[in-house]
């Protein structure tokens, strides 16, 4: 008779199944994470782009729609014209929702990784077909956004010198100016005065004249109001701009110091790597575009327009080391 | 009687008259605003592509005075958009594009009714410039005729045009001629304050003597060019003029003097990453070290 198994065997054969199905479970389980990470279970839609150049992608990079994941880069493949086809798996529900101008753009923001981001379009019709094609654009890296922002700073800020400069040194002009004016003005006011006492006078002379004379002087008497009328519409102008050029002046001070801010900060922003940096750029480009606005609008404004120097003329000044024949450096 | 109806009614016209004058002086309103936000950004477009020129980003030049050119043409802006065709010319030569740089050109001189005759000066001289590029000597001078012709006195360009007259000159191998006509191109921009123009006829002269064999004119005329390019600042002037100055001191026998020149012309190319000026320092200073 065989001699039977020791009690505690059993006990471990038991174990050894257990720990067989653990593993067997835990595989199931890999597998199946692994096929729900690349989409096998869902119902998927496919749409591609043809691009140039792939820098920055690659199968499984994110692909977002407004933000959120919706898919990934399935294949990448190269042509024989040496462009890549990029196949984008998405979920068919956000798929549903795209119009036949949809388009994709490559964000990438430092310290991130790149994704595609999904624009759905505003067109009529829906991205129809299997497989679509839709358009590709890069987006431009951080850099690139400070960058092209003080590109636009740079020439506001040459305006408010420019402003400003004037504006200081010409202050006392700008006040004699108003005082000819106003001065003008005033013996206008005077004049208007003695030619309504003369024209009074004379209707009392002539009181015996024809007709023919009292329609002249009728005449002479609108003239006179109309004069009278001009010179109110003179004063006018002239309180509006007198109330209104210390605030002028007050404001480009202030305008010069806003700017110089905004120029700080696209400097911190160009050698900064912080993840608020998206933020505070699209928080400073509006401000840049109403600094713009403002400061032209003060350009226009009178007196400034008028003492400020004609524009530089657009024209390069030509060169004859223009040609590149005379920059040959190899000629002896 | 009708002399006492009379006087009042002349003394009163005399006022009047008086009261207008008045008004237009005192009265004068504001000048004029200018509403034209599409010139304002034309020109606006047109100072960001010089600055990126400067920069030394041809492209992005390129593109922002295409978007200047759309901006001024819808608006039928001609003036801006003359200059901004002109520059867009400029570019594309630099960015050796010939054909590109000529069809810029040609839109100016086939339109001469839109177009300033400033503009259409400017245009022949660009012309002119890029015949020389081609090379075709002949036509560069026959556009440099018509530029002259087409500028009003006095005129601007009238130093670029002796320019190029003396290098084509000079390539023809008249240096006498070439010396004469960039004597007179270096008073011409003397005259008009156009520094850099000067340089480049200085350096012509010294060129031009250099192969008259009058070594010491020319070291002269080369020292005058390297002055005002140092001025100015524009270091691939500055390292053409030391090996200019360098090739002159070695056709002399003074070898010290030429390495001299050329270690100077080395160190301005690297430190300003001038590729063609770091190859021909290197280039005639092994050919130094060979004799």
């Amino acid at each position: 008779m065989p001699t039977p198994l020791p009690a505690r065997d059993p006990s471990i054969r038991r174990q050894i199944v257990g720990l067989l199905i653990v593993a067997g479970l835990l595989m199931v389980a890999l597998v199946v994470a692994i096929a729900t990470r690349h989409d096998m279970f869902s119902k998927k839609a496919k749409m591609h782009f043809v691009t140039e150049n792939a820098t920055g992608l690659a199968p499984g990079t994110t692909v977002r729609l407004s933000g959120y994941h919706i898919g990934s880069v399935s294949t990448m493949t190269l042509q024989p014209d040496l462009k890549v086809r990029v196949t984008l798996s998405i979920d068919t529900e956000p798929f549903a929702s795209l119009r036949g101008d949809a388009s994709a753009v490559l964000v990438r923001e430092q310290l991130r990784a790149p994704a595609i981001e999904i624009r759905p379009g505003k067109g009529a019709d829906a991205l129809a077909g299997d497989d679509p094609l839709i358009a590709y654009s890069r987006g431009n890296t951080l850099t690139e956004i400070a960058d092209d922002l003080r590109e636009r700073i740079a020439p506001i800020l040459a305006d408010v010198k420019e402003i400003t400069g004037t504006v200081r040194s010409k202050q006392g002009e700008i006040a004699a100016v108003i005082e000819n004016a106003a001065s003008a003005t005033r013996q206008l006011a005077d004049t208007t005065q003695q030619l309504r006492a003369l024209a009074g006078e004379v209707r009392g002379r002539v009181g015996t004249l024809g007709a023919q004379a009292q329609g002249m002087l009728a005449e002479a008497n609108q003239a006179v109001a109309r004069t009278g009328n001009l010179v109110g519409q003179a004063q006018k102008s002239l309180d509006t701009v007198n109330a209104t050029l210390p605030g002028l002046m007050h404001k480009s001070s202030e305008m010069l110091d806003q700017l110089n801010g905004v120029a700080r900060d696209a400097k911190t922003i160009s050698a900064s790597t912080a993840a608020s940096v998206p933020g505070l750029l699209r928080s400073v480009t509006p401000l840049v575009d109403d600094t713009r606005d403002m400061v032209s609008g003060i350009k226009q404004a009178w007196p400034v327009r008028s003492l400020l120097p004609p524009p530089p003329s657009p024209l390069l000044p030509i060169d004859s080391l223009d040609a590149m024949i005379l920059r040959d450096a190899s000629i002896r | 009687m009708h002399r006492s109806a009379s006087a009042p009614r002349g003394t009163g016209a005399v006022l009047l008259a008086a009261l207008v004058a008045l008004l237009a002086a005192g009265c004068s309103s504001p000048p004029a605003r200018t509403t034209n936000t599409a010139h304002e950004a034309a020109l606006s477009l047109n100072q960001r592509a010089a600055r990126a020129l400067q920069r030394g980003d041809n492209l992005q030049a390129l593109a922002l005075y295409e978007q200047a050119l759309t901006v001024a043409d819808s608006v039928e802006d001609f003036d801006t958009g003359g200059a901004t065709l002109l520059n867009l010319a400029a570019v594309h030569a630099r960015l050796g594009q010939t054909a590109q740089a000529h069809q810029r050109v040609d839109r100016i001189l086939q339109a001469g009714g839109r177009y300033s005759g400033g503009l259409q000066a400017q245009a022949a001289a660009r012309k002119a410039l890029l015949y020389l590029d081609a090379p075709d000597l002949a036509a560069a001078l026959q556009w440099a005729d018509k530029a002259e012709a087409g500028c009003a006195a006095p005129c601007a360009l009238a130093a670029t045009l002796s320019d190029v007259r003396a290098h084509v000159a000079l390539e023809r191998g008249d240096a006498a001629a070439a010396a004469a006509l960039a004597a007179r191109a270096s008073a011409q921009a003397e005259a008009t304050q156009q520094s850099a123009e000067q340089a480049n006829a200085q350096r012509l002269l010294g060129r031009a003597q250099m192969r008259l064999g009058d070594h010491v004119a020319a070291a002269a005329a080369l020292q005058r060019a390297l002055d005002i390019d140092r001025a100015l600042g524009l270091p691939e002037r500055i390292a053409l003029d030391l090996l200019h100055a360098g090739d002159n001191e070695q056709r002399r026998g003074q070898k010290p003097a030429a390495r001299d020149f050329f270690e100077r012309a080395l160190q301005v190319g690297q430190a300003a990453v001038l590729t063609r000026q770091v190859e021909a320092a290197q280039a005639r200073l092994k050919a130094l070290d060979a004799r």
